[in-house]
């Protein structure tokens, strides 16, 4: 545990900046809109949601709700996504002290147990209570006579990042898998040849006319639907035509969340899981057997 | 009693045959030196011992079958490769509670004692550190541990002569004593001469010597020859070690039958050269 715990903080301490730009995103744009309310005011009470012809109350809430989940997403993407997995087992590499740490008598799993905990768990930690003080300080400013109980809000934010765990963690393990067997930076690399490809498929189709979907098509419909089994996890459409016709707003927020939450403990969530273990592992040998220079 | 035994070891690199079939062994309680030219085969035989490299034939570490990319090794032994290997991005301090924090056989009383008299600077990034102050922190760090086995590889190479003297005193003072073992290689045998035991002279991927420095001095005698009396040395194996106008000194079997001039006992320098020459001829 003493061992772990060094990891942690050695990992933590070389990254600080890189867990703290949440942090400092959302401090940015709290002034950001502090300037803005000083100098002209903003009125963001007043802002209703149309849907189907209905007027939804503080539907502004929400709609800052929902913005602060996309904003979380963006944040964590960046951070544990763009910045720190990409390099975690091949940055001792770069910094030329990879011979050193090897000469410590230190279990490979605990690394990269170490890095997804520190590189994809404490941002999503960061990300989360951040998310969480949003939704109270927008709750507390604008929600004050809301329909929509604080509760239903935070849990609302809560599942959202819960549904995307899964994700973080089989994205965040590959990355890490990738820096284990690429001594180079990891992600140009990665994302190159996606790009490469997925231009090359699309000149490919439309000069064959053959009906094939492009590598950006197939990510963006299986992120919105996640699915090994061929069965949606969730239905949008059936969602709000269900909460719009039969339930308040707060009700069918509460619905959404024990939907999207529970999509974790679905089939599908469990391949993710799977396929996230099977990725760690195998960066375990990768980085357990790979040759020094 | 052996610590490390080494049994048909084979290296090759591509077409490039590093270790050529080596069998050795390193004495448990003894300062053991590893010398060769560039290239013989040094660093290969010391990454084969920690399993930092593939091989064929089969190494043992108190009677335990080394296997590749095995981190237990390094539960009873500390490797130095190169002083540059520290990671320069973490502070003294931060890098001395890392440290300390996943080895498991760190003496924090021991390393108190080391660290008062460094000065080393602890808010100081390690990048920012001179070379002497790098490597009197890793000395420090590496001593530290209740480890039985150090093996350095070259670990002074391009420090002044001051922190080399420095460095192989301390190991001598504050790390070795009959229960520890160290494997020092390096090409400048002078520098480790006075605190050896034993010498394994490699060369080629093959190990021409392994014995004690005892044995070593006694098989040998450096003399001092008149330039005119060279013809004396066609029929002897030998090693001319200093060419003057006069006189030539010269390393010849303490054995060989030339007597009756000055005689002197070699150093490992002139023992190690003679012994790079005179492969093929048995002492």
């Amino acid at each position: 545990m003493k061992q772990f715990k060094s990891l942690l903080t050695r990992d933590i301490l070389l990254n600080k900046w890189s867990l703290l730009l949440p942090v400092i995103i959302v401090a940015v744009c709290y002034l950001f809109i502090l300037f803005i309310e000083l100098r002209w005011g903003i009125d963001l009470e007043n802002i209703n949601y149309q849907m189907k012809g209905a007027n939804v109350p503080f539907m502004g809430l929400v709609g800052l709700v929902i913005g602060n989940i996309w904003l979380s997403g963006a944040m964590l993407s960046l951070v544990s996504l763009v910045i720190l997995t990409p390099n975690a087992l091949n940055d001792n590499i770069k910094h030329q002290c990879e011979i050193f740490y090897k000469c410590l008598p230190i279990a490979p799993w605990k690394v990269v147990v170490g890095k997804v905990v520190s590189f994809i768990l404490i941002p999503m930690g960061i990300v989360l209570a951040l998310a969480f003080l949003n939704t109270v300080v927008a709750y507390l400013f604008l929600g004050k006579t809301s329909v929509i109980a604080l509760g239903t809000l935070v849990k609302f934010t809560f599942s959202m990042l819960v549904f995307a765990l899964p994700y973080y963690l089989l994205f965040g393990s590959l990355f890490i898998f990738l820096s284990g067997i690429l001594k180079k930076k990891v992600f140009i690399r990665f994302i190159g040849v996606l790009f490469g490809t997925n231009i090359a498929i699309q000149i490919f189709r439309s000069l064959s006319g053959i009906k094939i979907g492009t590598l950006s098509e197939y990510i963006n419909m299986w992120l919105l639907n996640p699915s090994f089994t061929g069965s949606k996890i969730i239905d949008p459409e059936k969602l709000v035509n269900g909460f719009m016709e039969k339930m308040t707003l707060d009700s069918g927020i509460n619905e959404v969340s024990n939907l999207v939450a529970s999509s974790i403990f679905s089939w599908d969530g469990l391949c993710l899981i799977f396929a996230t273990i099977i990725l760690l592992t195998s960066s375990v040998y990768a980085f357990k057997l790979r040759k020094l220079d | 009693m052996e610590l490390v035994k080494v049994v048909n070891v084979t290296k090759r690199y591509k077409d490039l045959l590093a270790l050529d079939n080596v069998n050795t062994e390193i004495k448990k309680g003894r300062i053991v030196g590893l010398v060769g030219k560039n290239g013989a085969g040094k660093s290969t035989l010391m990454k084969c011992i920690i399993g930092f490299s593939k091989f064929q034939g089969d190494i043992f570490i108190e009677g335990k079958e080394i296997n590749y990319m095995d981190h237990k090794v390094f539960e009873d032994t500390a490797f130095i490769p190169d002083i540059n290997s520290l990671d320069g991005r973490l502070s003294v301090k931060n890098f001395i509670k890392f440290f300390s924090g996943v080895h498991p056989k760190f003496n924090q009383g021991r390393f108190d004692n080391l660290f008062a008299s460094s000065n080393l600077p602890l808010s100081k990034k390690i990048s920012k550190l001179s070379k002497g102050m790098k490597t009197k922190l890793y000395l420090i760090l590496i001593l530290s541990l209740d480890v039985s086995f150090l093996i350095l590889d070259e670990p002074t190479l391009g420090l002044d002569i001051v922190y080399r003297n420095e460095f192989y005193n301390t190991i001598l003072s504050s790390f070795y004593n009959e229960e520890r073992t160290v494997f020092i290689s390096t090409h400048q045998v002078e520098e480790i001469e006075h605190i050896l035991h034993d010498l394994i002279i490699i060369d080629e991927g093959k190990i021409l010597t392994n014995d004690t420095i005892d044995n070593l001095l006694t098989y040998y005698k450096l003399i001092t020859i008149d330039a005119k009396d060279r013809d004396k040395l066609k029929e002897i194996p030998h090693k001319v070690v200093t060419e003057g106008l006069s006189a030539i000194e010269v390393v010849v079997p303490r054995k060989s039958n030339l007597t009756g001039f000055k005689e002197a006992i070699p150093n490992l320098a002139h023992i190690f050269l003679y012994t790079l020459e005179n492969a093929h001829e048995t002492v």
